[in-house]
């Protein structure tokens, strides 16, 4: 029984892990563990040139252990903003800070606009994304998808096959994919609906995944590919319309869409948001999530910054008061 | 700089508590016959359990959930040897003061086999397969990298101690303590492991994952896996004492070490029954 006892509280002792100490609750402790994450897991420190150390001290004198709850997120949301990536955020439960992709761009606030360029129109949304299909009315051999976002292939891809389907069916001479406003979603399905244009495996970009705390602790590159699919509309033109607020996953499919030959991307400069967001809890309770891995095209760009377009059109603020969508209508005579 | 905080489940806590089972054993004996009857029992409980919790991938802070925890078990047992096969399962929610907010589920099944030593004490070892998950909600934006899980398959030891106080009154405290267990816990890469982050395997699509998470698991001994159990019930036999209900106090300690590690410090309390099948 002696000998039991022994080993029982040696294992005891054995099984811990300073990592399961738990830090105070201070202004200086929520800042030292926001700043710490970011350190060890955003994907972009390198990218975009940011020395954190200097980043970090520069915040670091902003703080007082006894500054307001207010005061310490508006600096915490500071320190996560240097980042400048829409995937970032800080949240508490009462407040939340991202960064403003569209800042210096305009993005017209909805495209419902196109309800009236289009017939035959299907809404096939699902409980995922707003999807609407149809063909454009003044050149009805000219298919036409909407989508709002990207969700699972489970739940959208029947509604993506259909619409598909119809396309092969109604022998449409040119494809529009309009991802305007598209706030992103599962990269997934961008992988998997690349596969309809395709009529072989094809690598369609890379992703580099982090795997430990150094800055450039990275296993990569590996190589995305795309498997084809029925039916094969790789022969067809597609016009990618795209716009600033196309974001995260609908810029994968942008960049993804590059290595696809008879593709022209239309409209304005994508959002970027180019990796997968991890999220972590402060000592205090706050959110903050960061970018922890990254796409490449198949040429190798960055898609983190935004992937522009082949052909550069905008809409105004004039144009969307007036109900006018000078982008579409570019993208049809194209 | 404020000095660190040690949870609850700190270490000499843990220590202290396991030790402190073996306490009703110092007591004079109140009856001569501590031998349990013989027979098929099904044993059932239902309680309250509380959780205190940290995920180091998730969070810097230990949080709490309560909720509820259910037992069933079966146990043939005769004068020399008991055989326990048994399932456990709690699910809890953490409070709402943080951002993000948390739903747990905990359970596991096991088989247990007990050699009789003498009246008091049954030694012997067990295999189990267990598993938790918890997913965050609230201000916690992204799915995909949403739970916090682990799995276990897990052989150890086991000793039941036994205790009658007379008027078919009993304390049976029990420890399981695993030696070596096999463990699946996410990959830095998470969701990806690292056998999936390979040129020519990794997709998006994540057709096959499933498989390789399993295979990711590696066999882990004491000090990178922990999953302690001390349950003490006290009983009080009815019909002819072929029967008994009473509560039960168990805590454990589950443990994961890894770059990420992960600890849960569970705390239960029940009624159990037990119901002898055997006339």
């Amino acid at each position: 029984m002696k000998n039991f006892i022994s080993i029982l509280v040696l294992m005891l002792l054995l099984s811990c892990n300073n990592d399961l100490i738990e830090p105070k609750n201070t202004p200086t402790a929520v800042f030292e563990e926001a700043s710490k994450y970011i350190k060890e897991n955003y994907a972009y420190l390198t990218l975009k040139q940011l020395n954190w150390t200097t980043i970090h001290n520069k915040h670091k004198a902003k703080i007082q252990d006894n500054m307001s709850e207010e005061s310490l997120f508006a600096v915490c949301a500071d320190l996560m903003l240097e980042l400048k990536d829409g995937h970032c955020y800080l949240s508490s439960k009462q407040n939340s800070s991202y960064y403003d992709i569209t800042q210096g761009y305009y993005a017209q606030p909805d495209v419902s606009s196109v309800l009236s360029f289009i017939t035959d129109t299907k809404d096939l949304s699902t409980s995922n994304s707003e999807i609407v299909s149809g063909l454009i009315s003044t050149n009805t051999s000219i298919g036409y998808v909407y989508f709002g976002g990207f969700g699972s292939i489970a739940l959208d891809g029947p509604a993506w096959q259909s619409i598909m389907d119809n396309f092969k069916s109604k022998n449409v001479k040119k494809i529009i994919l309009d991802i305007r406003n598209n706030g992103g979603g599962n990269p997934q399905l961008a992988q998997w609906l690349c596969g309809f244009f395709v009529k072989t495996p094809t690598v369609i970009g890379s992703m580099f995944q982090k795997s430990g705390k150094g800055q450039n602790d990275f296993i990569g590159p590996l190589t995305l590919t795309t498997q084809p699919r029925q039916p094969y509309l790789g022969d067809v033109p597609v016009i990618l319309l795209t716009n600033r607020r196309s974001f995260s996953a609908a810029s994968y499919l942008s960049g993804m869409m590059q290595a696809l030959p008879n593709v022209t991307q239309m409209g304005q400069i994508t959002g970027g948001g180019g990796g997968g967001v991890r999220p972590f809890e402060l000592p205090n309770g706050w959110v903050l999530g960061v970018t922890a891995n990254y796409f490449l095209d198949v040429q190798g760009n960055h898609i983190e910054e935004g992937v522009s377009p082949d052909v550069k059109i905008e809409n105004t603020p004039q144009d969307f008061a007036a109900k006018k969508d000078r982008m579409l209508e570019a993208a049809i005579a194209f | 700089m404020a000095p660190p905080h040690y949870p609850i489940a700190g270490r000499p806590t843990l220590v202290a508590l396991s030790l402190s089972f073996f306490l009703p054993f110092l007591s004079p004996a109140q009856s001569a016959d501590n031998a349990p009857k013989k027979g098929h029992y099904i044993e059932f409980g239902i309680g309250y359990q509380f959780q205190r919790f940290k995920d180091v991938r998730h969070s810097s802070i230990y949080r709490n959930a309560g909720g509820v925890s259910y037992r069933l078990a079966y146990r043939a047992m005769n004068e020399k040897r008991q055989h326990v096969i048994g399932i456990n399962f709690a699910s809890t929610n953490s409070n709402q003061e943080f951002a993000s907010l948390i739903s747990n589920i905990l359970g596991g099944l096991y088989y247990e086999h007990l050699r009789k030593i003498n009246n008091h004490i049954w030694l012997g070892g067990y295999y189990d397969l267990g598993a938790f998950y918890g997913n965050r909600g609230g201000e916690w934006a992204n799915p995909e990298d949403n739970p916090t899980w682990g799995a276990w398959s897990s052989i150890g030891v086991s000793a039941s101690l036994r205790k009658n106080f007379g008027n078919g009154w009993s304390i049976d405290p029990s420890i399981r303590l695993p030696l070596l267990a096999y463990t699946v816990r996410p990959a830095y890469g998470f969701p990806y492991p690292e056998s999936f982050l390979q040129e020519g395997r990794f997709s998006f699509i994540e057709e096959g994952m499933t498989k390789e998470v399993i295979k990711s698991g590696k066999f882990q001994t004491l000090n990178n896996f922990m999953n302690l159990q001390l349950s003490c019930g006290l009983h009080k036999g009815f019909g002819n004492r072929r029967h008994q209900i009473g509560i039960q106090y168990q805590t454990g300690y589950l443990f994961f070490n890894g770059e990420k590690p992960f600890a849960d410090w569970q705390n239960q309390i029940s009624i159990i029954s037990k119901f002898n099948l055997k006339k």
